[in-house]
């Protein structure tokens, strides 16, 4: 791929910085070449860009050998970044990236990367927000780092990505159609057409950059849109790349922050920059400070971590790649002490030789058998239902409308009841029942339903998780990888995360498969979960164990039995299921009036069907739900159609809340919400003495201070309104 | 074990802002509704379709939202104030709300992350403020309150928080 992109030449605004930009802390070499400028952003002069992906060989040569050369002063820069950030599939890849990655975190600031010229910076007011209070206290901006941008290969892939998906549409609407739709081919290359300058304005007006600890992007041409990011507040980074991407050798980052509700999404960078972006922000100080634990790599950093911040904020996304770079004298000027370490977790193979983590490692691998197992259960019935439509519209079409005859000599009869009038009869119904073909069609068209469903399940699971690993690439990050066509690479950050959630289907629990997420934290808000928190795809229930008992260390405390909820909390969900089927009967009983004793017979069998259903539904799920308080987790599961067993740590109970019905009045039972700071954790009917002991377990201080003594009330009761002493304020 | 209900009542005079409140929005519902079937017989519309709208059937639809909206406000605002229950310790946030369902809300001064005193113009009238603190996922509605008061409370809640530098994580 092109990609290569030309460095320079592309963007015009890419001149080399000028030298009046913002560098203030250059030392006197600024002037000369951008890169001289040790210490801050400048520096990255324009490098090309890394190669495609498929072969990121780092042309040595490629990296001017200026342009990074670290300058005494680096040394100031702060961190090395740690090693450990490449995806186990790039690993493949020399090492360019990670030589690289020692040396994006120090430098503050140079985006070496490629798009990234040093290109006039278009808007140079970048969208700073007041820093937090609590943050590190960036220095006046010492010297803003450059602004990257998109590789101009985002606006071909961009239409062909497009072009892609417009493809199925027009050959299904063609397919299905049966008949061109001329409609189609006017439609068809105007969306081709708005996409493309889509693509154009997009590469053209997006610009991004890690300044400090903020992550910024502004973009739009005619509505301008800045988003400005905590980095501190980042949760997970990913890196999507979809086929076409692929070829071109760019990918997709989604970074999802919990501050501002919205994911941080770039589209179309080179997949090195995509590579170093996640390199620093995985590697970033803001975020690394709160795990203080590892040692090896992080140890150089922290070292001159507090150093280096004062002056330059931050690590630059910059530096990506290099692809050549490795060999720049950044590194060696820069970390001083890292070097060795920071390339070591890159390449994953070896892993053990330089982490000293012993924590790094793969913790689970797809396995041959995970597909096969996985495909029982899926959305595979939709597209199995659309391909059996297409199949038969097809195959009826070539056979000349014969299938369709053939059908109508065998089921005519059916057909002709349909329309007559005594539709319900009971001969209606006895005749379509006593019908041995009518049988024979049904299972026949369940057993081919469930057989191609299941192969489209078999199919979009490989899809999805072709090579799946889930890897810890050092003690704070875990990285999961997988895609067929398109492969996406996200990291957990390990030091966000309380918990584990495993979930099943009682379909998947025949096949003895479960999949997980992480429950992580933020600093404020939490998004509705977007997915990029999953461990594992769906996969054995022991290898889920494993994993989570493998982060969370949890192996014994997982044994602890659940605490079942009692036999009030089942009568209360017998209530409920017994109100449910009354209302059903009520409108079945509507709707069967004054209709033949065919209806009646019908509706009946549907109401008493669905009436054992629900009752079944209710002491199935009565007997998944349990809770247990054990020495650092709380355990909760709940669920039946979608079972999930939560793991977390107790420590992110924040405060409680109690809610209670009526009927849970009535029956002593009350739900408890541990609130944390996501959408917390619920143990729905459980006894109101046990969600007053959890609660006081979980948040003593808080508790305790409004117990009422022992003598006054009993056990279960939440004293009614008026029943102690009120003041009035 | 169990736990005692959190010490404070709402103000009394709270009871005219949720009389008062619903009474403005029964009035003007009320108003709309009048007009529209007074204003129907010279619609040039067939009558015969609009027999719904026309007295003395169009009369229900004056009537039932006029019932609904006395009930709102006879009934409602007493049950709220025998059932909303607030406390403000040194290091919690108590209360308790809700008639049909219950709910009782604990949470630490430490964890708060905001702390939201609004005032309507019938509030002002009143002297009434409404107060909220918001955790990182969650809103704890402490009810109306004494505006002063509120302000007092707000004010040694934020003081609170930010002597607090953890991120409230």
């Amino acid at each position: 791929m092109s990609d290569t992109t030309p460095p320079t030449g592309q963007h015009p605004d890419a001149a080399p910085t000028p030298p009046g930009t913002p560098t203030p802390p250059t030392p006197p070499n600024a002037p000369t070449p951008p890169d001289a400028s040790a210490p801050e952003i400048e520096q990255q002069p324009t490098w090309t860009p890394p190669l495609p992906p498929t072969d990121q060989t780092p042309p040595a040569g490629q990296v001017p050998p200026g342009g990074q050369t670290p300058p005494p002063g680096q040394t100031t820069s702060e961190q090395t970044p740690p090693p450990g950030h490449l995806t186990s599939g790039e690993s493949t890849e020399p090492g360019t990236q990670h030589d690289q990655g020692p040396t994006h975190g120090l430098q503050p600031g140079h985006g070496g990367e490629q798009p990234s010229q040093p290109t006039a910076v278009p808007y140079p007011g970048s969208p700073r927000y007041g820093t937090h209070p609590g943050q590190t206290p960036a220095p006046p901006p010492v010297a803003e780092p450059e602004w990257q941008r998109l590789s101009w290969l985002s606006i071909p892939v961009g239409v062909l990505d497009n072009l892609a998906s417009l493809l199925v549409i027009v050959v299904s609407v063609f397919v299905i159609g049966q008949t061109g739709n001329v409609w189609m081919l006017i439609v068809a290359p105007l969306a081709l057409v708005a996409q493309a300058a889509a693509s154009v304005v997009a590469y053209l007006h997006t610009r991004f950059r890690i300044s400090g600890d903020r992550l910024e992007k502004t973009e739009g041409f005619v509505s301008r849109k800045q988003t400005n990011s905590r980095v501190d507040r980042i949760r997970t980074v990913n890196i999507t790349r979809t086929f076409v991407q692929r070829l071109f050798g760019l990918a997709s980052l989604d970074v999802e922050t919990g501050s501002d509700g919205e994911q941080f999404k770039i589209v179309g960078v080179t997949h090195t920059t995509a590579l170093a972006l996640k390199t620093n922000l995985d590697t970033h100080p803001a975020r690394g400070t709160a795990t203080a634990a590892t040692p090896g790599a992080h140890a150089p950093n922290a070292g001159a971590g507090p150093a280096t911040e004062p002056g330059a904020p931050q690590p630059e996304p910059s530096d990506a790649h290099p692809s050549g770079h490795p060999a720049t004298p950044n590194l060696a000027g820069g970390a001083g002490p890292a070097p060795g370490h920071t390339d070591t977790r890159t390449h994953a193979s070896p892993a053990s030789a330089e982490t000293p983590d012993e924590t790094a490692g793969i913790l689970a691998r797809i396995q041959p058998n995970w597909p096969w197992r996985a495909g029982i259960a899926g959305q595979g019935l939709l597209p199995a239902v659309a391909l059996l439509g297409v199949l038969f519209g097809q195959l009826s079409a070539w056979l000349g409308g014969t299938l369709e005859t053939w059908l109508f000599n065998n089921f005519g009869e059916l057909w002709e009841l349909l329309p007559h009038g005594d539709v319900g009869s009971l001969e209606t119904v006895r005749h379509v029942a006593t019908q041995p073909f009518a049988w024979v069609m049904f299972f026949v068209s369940i057993v081919v339903f469930l057989a191609v469903s299941y192969v489209a399940n078999v199919i979009t699971y490989i899809v999805t998780n072709h090579n799946f690993e889930l890897r810890r690439i050092n003690s704070t990050t875990l990285q999961r990888s997988a895609g067929l066509f398109s492969i996406t690479t996200a990291s957990i950050d390990l030091d966000r995360m309380r918990g584990v959630q495993v979930t099943d289907t009682p379909i998947r629990r025949i096949a003895g498969l479960a999949s997980s997420r992480a429950l992580l934290t933020t600093g404020r808000v939490t998004l509705p979960s977007l997915n990029t928190n999953r461990l594992l795809p769906w996969s054995p229930l022991a290898t889920n164990w494993q994993v989570a008992d493998a982060l969370l260390h949890t192996e014994a405390e997982r044994r602890t039995p659940l605490q079942r909820h009692g036999p009030r909390a089942a009568r209360r969900l017998l209530i409920a299921s017994a109100r449910g089927s009354l209302v059903l009967t009520v409108i079945a009983v509507a709707f069967a009036w004054g209709k033949p004793a065919g209806w009646w017979v019908l509706t009946g069998v549907c109401v008493v069907f669905l009436t054992v259903l629900r009752t079944l539904h209710a002491i199935a799920l009565h007997r998944s739900r349990g809770n247990a308080l054990t020495a650092g987790h709380l355990l909760l599961r709940s669920g039946y159609l979608h079972q999930t067993t939560t793991v977390v740590q107790r420590r992110v109970a924040l405060g409680v809340r109690l809610r209670q019905g009526p009927f849970q009045r009535w029956l002593g039972l009350a739900d408890l919400h541990v609130m944390d700071t996501a959408q917390g954790h619920k143990a729905h009917d459980v006894t109101l003495g046990r969600a007053l002991s959890l609660a006081g377990e979980l948040t003593p201080e808080l508790v305790d201070q409004f117990r009422v003594r022992p003598a006054i009330n009993s056990a279960h009761h939440l004293p009614a309104p008026g029943e102690d002493s009120v003041n009035d304020v | 074990m169990g736990l005692r209900p959190p010490s404070h009542r709402v103000p009394i005079r709270a009871i005219w802002a949720w009389v008062i409140g619903p009474a403005a929005w029964m009035l003007v519902r009320t108003v709309i509704v009048l007009f529209v079937v007074a204003s129907a017989p010279y619609w040039d519309v067939p009558a015969e379709t609009m027999d719904w709208l026309h007295p003395p059937l169009g009369l229900l639809w004056v009537l039932v939202p006029l019932l609904i909206g006395l009930l709102e406000m006879v009934v409602r605002p007493w049950v709220k104030y025998r059932v909303y229950r607030w406390e403000v310790t040194e290091t919690a946030v108590y209360t308790r709300v809700g008639f049909i369902t219950s709910v009782t809300t604990l949470a630490p001064i430490t964890r708060l992350q905001d702390v939201e005193v609004a005032q309507g113009p019938l509030d002002r009238l009143l002297g009434l403020a409404f107060m909220r603190c918001t955790t990182a996922s969650d809103t704890i509605v402490v009810g109306r309150i004494d505006a002063t008061l509120a302000q007092q409370l707000s004010d040694r809640l934020l003081a609170t928080i930010g002597a607090d530098t953890s991120d409230a994580t």
